[in-house]
């Protein structure tokens, strides 16, 4: 169990995170927030990287500053933008993150085959990391985070620059390993999380907004999201009454997802993440701030 | 130790390896290669490396006041030798000269421009650069040694040293090796230093970091990186200083290893604050090299994990490391221990330059522990 | 566009730091000579009297003008400066250092032309020979050079550059100091900023990663042109720096006034036995402006010879490396030609080996580089030479694939 408690983050005079709690048990966590909302901010200090102006994270009850070595010997992380040598092939540079991650070589070599295999690129071992298109990298990077079986994995964006297969492939993965891991992600990408994220964690101005359990989350919006299709002359007029959250093109006309208070000549629709995600973080309106907090 | 391995690769980088070769061998070629080839630098340079070897066969690495007298008879031996060569030349029975004093005093005492003088000069030419007598530039080798070994006593009066300062060790070889170990310790301290600025600074520049930092052992890699390049350190040092000896043996001074510093033919010149073998001396002069090498080292390391790019490392690590080749070219090397200087400006140099560096970085690693990566 | 490249360079620390530590050296190099400060005022307080030139009525003038003086003190009647100097201890002790001085300076004028009409070049240049083991071809050059060389001395005596008055060489060696000491040390420490600078600007995008973005946009990979401009500008500007203060520390430090309008080829700065002469006729000045712009021009060759190297690694420590080692390459290479030809004088014709010897800079005093045009030839040529490869090096830098 990862715990979060009344964590502050301060840089200098500009605060990046206040009061935080959290709780992390077995499962998939997805990290939603639109950018500078301190996300990257809160990954660094779970994974010791940074530490809390004020507060503490938790293992098992012990200060992650305390444990240590101990704590980072469960951790795998993948940062945004991760680091890696140009010149080194795939297996030596994992060969790399194994030795310092206390890995014998031995056993390094067998892990990065299995691992290899299971992100897609079984024959690569032996390339040069310059020769790697962006998303080859990406794996490479989720293989490195996986190296030492960590039971605390922490992803920055990890789907950055993978295509649709491989995303599928991922979320797969992911699924498979939270089975008795905390796995914390953090994206941009709604449908990444969606369906296999068993908690959704929102953070809005430097606060946690949300941590909640999908279905939670989408009873913010039960009732009151709506669809309707419009004529293009009567758009203009909509939008500026209702909260719209998305438009899509339909022949000549327009269809309209909103949310509203009120019933109209409109069809219900189920609230899907992305809808939430859209209605929590769309520029606010005072109608709309009144649903939200209440 | 794996992780020493893999840090071991990185900082040998074939490119700045090659380039640390290639800068090592023009350095000996400006700097080294001349007091080797040209060892004892001419006349009378190479009669005062003989006799006093010739002196060290005989005697042993000191000379007596009874031995003393063997060597005056030598001297007289060598001025009739003289006297011979000069009974059969021409010019010099024109002009009178029958010995080496009296070609001396001609050659001084003789109005300059004079026809006179043009002849005697031509002589001396004649003798010491045409015909290399040898007798003549041993006269004036022995003259020098005798005058020395004269005023030895004065010598250890005027500065209370008690020693007899019988001690054979000419001021040739001892010059001839303080030039190289100084230039040799310039050069060590150049490779470190080229060769650990890149110790830390990519892993930086490549955005390593995170990944680094987050595993078992990433805290401690500061460690694992001050191993390696230690261990670089030394295995530099040693082949550096490993080639030099090699070489430097090739100058054939393996007799004086024995003789004391305290020799009539160098107190002249300089002085020394203790009584040391020429050999112990070397050896002296060898620790001072590994330990300025691992302070080149260490101070290297910190500014290479301080440094944002390769610009601010150069820029912290000239001063740093001019600061460092003044030092020894001042006394920390060149001259160490020589009364130049009080005796307590060497204990300072030799305590306070490891500490500083040491505990420099023990500030460092200590901060490593808790600093943000960001 | 230069100018976002320039702010690159200026907005660094490290380069300001590096300025102070040098500046540092030079305040210890030039305060080497500080316990002579007021025996030198002795010059320019007489040039202020008497104008700057050393000929026999102004030396007579001297003469009486300073017996006056002592027989009006002392109540004797002196006929010479020799016979006050034998009188020494009649003489107060304040006055008596400035006749010491004053004697021997007028020893030196007076000499003067006797001592230029000795000086042989035919036995200069032997000696050079021998020293050099010069024949042949090289022999032919240096002999031809030293005739230019006695007819210019032939000239400048006409002129009376000789009789100009400066700091008496034997004894101070100021011109060891300004040009030599400090000269050499200024000129390494302009080619150390330099090369940081040029290696800083060329690959900064590459080091921080903003290549793809910035060699895609309109301007595009032009920018290098802008960085090329950019180095040497930079480079200029903050070696002209250096090269200000340190010498502004130096005339504060050492009064110079009048002497600055003597003629440079002068007598009394001789510090060997072969005065210092320069091709042509310089007052003290004219040299001094002529020495900083030469340096600060090397450092525009180093600039570009940087930025060649950097647009090649794009790596500034490689940069480094591979200049450190072309440094030593050219130096060594000017040793290792045969002095049986020519050619032996054209390995000095590099900004590396004009760097070891900026005293004998304009002069006919370094039998290796004893040709009225060689720091104009030596200049142009690299010049020209680096223009092109840099050029060159740009357009294949528009072409090549970066990755």
């Amino acid at each position: 169990m990862l715990e979060v408690h009344n964590v502050t983050k301060k840089y200098k005079s500009f605060t990046a995170l206040e009061d935080i709690n959290l709780q992390f048990d077995h499962g998939i966590y997805g990290l939603l927030a639109p950018n500078g909302a301190g996300k990257t901010t809160l990954m660094k200090m779970l994974v010791t990287l940074t530490f809390p102006t004020d507060g503490e994270i938790t293992y098992q009850g012990e200060d992650i500053i305390n444990l240590g070595e101990d704590y980072r010997d469960i951790l795998g992380y993948l940062p945004q933008d991760f680091g890696y040598y140009k010149s080194y092939t795939a297996e030596k540079y994992l060969l790399y993150v194994a030795a310092l991650k206390g890995l014998n070589k031995q056993k390094a070599k067998q892990r990065i085959r299995e691992l290899l295999e299971i992100v897609g690129l079984p024959n690569v071992a032996k390339k040069k990391l310059k020769t790697f298109s962006g998303g080859m990298l990406q794996r490479i990077g989720i293989c490195q985070a996986l190296l030492n079986d960590p039971k605390v994995v922490i992803l920055d964006e990890p789907t950055a620059g993978l295509d649709p297969k491989e995303r599928a492939r991922f979320k797969r993965l992911l699924s498979t390993l939270a089975r008795d891991r905390i796995i914390l992600l953090s994206t941009h990408i709604v449908s990444d999380v969606e369906s296999i994220a068993n908690e959704i964690i929102m953070i809005k101005d430097n606060r946690i907004l949300y941590s909640m359990p999908q279905q939670e989350l989408n009873k913010l919006l039960e009732e009151r999201l709506f669809e309707t299709t419009l004529p293009f002359s009567e758009l203009e007029k909509f939008r500026a009454t209702h909260s719209v959250l998305s438009e899509k093109q339909e022949k000549n006309k327009m269809t309209v997802r909103f949310v509203a208070t009120e019933t109209g000549p409109w069809n219900k629709v189920e609230p899907t993440l992305e809808d939430v995600f859209l209605y929590v973080f769309e520029e606010e309106t005072e109608s709309s701030e009144e649903i939200k907090y209440g | 130790m794996t992780i020493f391995w893999h840090e071991m690769k990185k900082i040998w980088n074939p490119k700045v390896l090659s380039g640390i070769v290639l800068i090592s061998l023009l350095f000996y070629q400006l700097f080294l290669s001349f007091h080797f080839e040209n060892f004892p630098n001419g006349r009378p340079a190479l009669d005062h490396y003989q006799i006093s070897i010739e002196l060290i066969e005989d005697f042993g690495p000191s000379l007596n006041e009874s031995e003393y007298t063997q060597v005056q008879e030598w001297y007289s031996e060598t001025i009739q030798e003289a006297k011979e060569y000069l009974r059969t030349n021409e010019t010099a029975n024109q002009l009178n000269i029958s010995s080496y004093q009296s070609l001396q005093r001609e050659l001084s005492n003789t109005e300059r421009g004079t026809e006179e003088y043009k002849k005697v000069n031509q002589l001396y030419t004649e003798i010491y650069f045409e015909d290399e007598v040898n007798a003549f530039w041993k006269i004036q080798a022995y003259d020098n040694l005798m005058n020395d070994y004269d005023d030895k006593e004065a010598l250890s009066e005027q500065t209370g040293i008690e020693s007899n300062f019988e001690s054979i060790l000419p001021s040739v070889i001892y010059d001839n090796f303080q030039t190289l170990i100084l230039y040799t310790g310039v050069l060590v301290l150049i490779a470190v230093v080229i060769l650990l600025g890149r110790v830390h600074l990519p892993d930086q520049r490549k955005n390593m970091l995170p990944v680094q930092y987050v595993t078992k052992k990433g805290r401690s890699l500061f460690q694992g990186k001050l191993f390696a390049s230690l261990v670089t350190t030394l295995v530099v040092t040693t082949t550096y200083l490993g080639a030099f000896f090699v070489l430097y043996s090739r100058n054939g001074i393996g007799m004086f290893l024995e003789s004391s510093l305290y020799s009539f033919q160098l107190s002249r010149t300089v002085l020394f604050w203790y009584d040391l073998t020429f050999g112990q001396y070397i050896g002296i002069t060898i620790a001072i090299i590994y330990g300025a090498a691992l302070c080149g080292a260490l101070s290297t390391l910190i500014f290479s994990r301080l440094a944002s790019h390769y610009t601010a490392l150069l820029g912290t690590l000239i001063p740093i490391a001019t600061g460092m080749v003044l030092v020894l070219a001042t006394f920390l090397l060149f001259r160490l221990f020589s009364m130049e200087y009080p005796l307590w400006t060497y204990w300072v140099g030799i305590i306070l330059l490891p500490t500083s560096c040491l505990s420099f970085y023990l500030w460092r690693s200590r901060k490593e522990s808790t600093v943000d990566i960001i | 566009m230069v100018k976002h490249e320039l702010f690159k360079s200026f907005r660094s620390p490290t380069l300001y730091g590096l300025i102070l530590f040098f500046l540092l050296i030079n305040i210890l190099v030039i305060s080497t000579h500080a316990h002579v400060r007021q025996e030198l005022s002795f010059v320019p307080d007489l040039i202020e009297q008497y104008g700057n030139k050393a000929t026999e009525s102004v030396l007579s003038n001297i003469e009486q003008d300073s017996l006056e003086t002592v027989n009006s003190s002392t109540k004797r009647d002196f006929e010479s400066l020799s016979e006050v100097m034998e009188a020494e201890q009649e003489i107060p002790t304040s006055t008596l250092e400035y006749f010491k001085q004053l004697q021997n300076y007028m020893e030196i004028g007076n000499g003067a032309d006797t001592y230029y009409k000795s000086i042989d070049f035919k036995s200069i240049g032997s000696s050079a020979v021998n020293m050099y083991g010069l024949n042949g071809g090289a022999e032919d050059v240096l002999n031809q050079q030293y005739k230019k060389a006695e007819q210019r001395k032939k000239e400048l005596v006409g002129n009376q550059e000789h009789l100009s008055f400066f700091f008496n060489g034997f004894k101070f060696e100021m011109h060891t100091l300004l040009f030599k000491d400090l000269g050499r040390f200024l000129l390494f420490e302009a080619m150390v900023l330099t090369v940081l600078i040029s290696a800083y600007i060329t690959t900064f995008e590459f080091e921080n990663r903003t290549d793809s973005t910035l060699f895609s946009t309109k301007r595009g990979r032009k920018l290098m042109k802008d960085k090329w401009i950019a180095a040497c500008i930079s480079s200029f500007t903050f070696s002209s720096l250096l090269f200000t203060i340190s010498l502004a520390i130096y005339f504060l430090m050492y009064d110079y006034r009048g002497v600055f309008f003597s003629s440079f080829s002068n007598i009394f700065m001789a510090e060997t036995e072969l005065p210092y002469i320069t091709w042509w006729n310089l007052t003290f000045l004219e040299y001094l402006f002529f020495f900083i712009g030469t340096g600060l021009l090397l450092q525009t060759l180093f600039s570009s010879l940087t930025y060649l190297l950097s647009i090649k690694w794009r790596n500034s420590y490689y940069s480094y490396i591979a200049f450190a080692i072309l440094f030593g390459a050219f130096t060594l290479l000017a040793g290792l030609i045969p002095g049986n030809t020519p050619l032996f004088f054209a390995g000095q014709f590099t900004p590396f080996t004009m760097m070891m010897n900026p005293q004998t800079w304009f002069t006919i005093n370094n039998p290796l580089t004893v040709f009225p045009f060689y720091e104009a030839a030596t200049i142009t040529t690299w010049g020209t030479a680096l223009t092109f490869l840099c050029y060159t090096s740009y357009r294949r830098f528009l072409r090549q694939s970066l990755i």
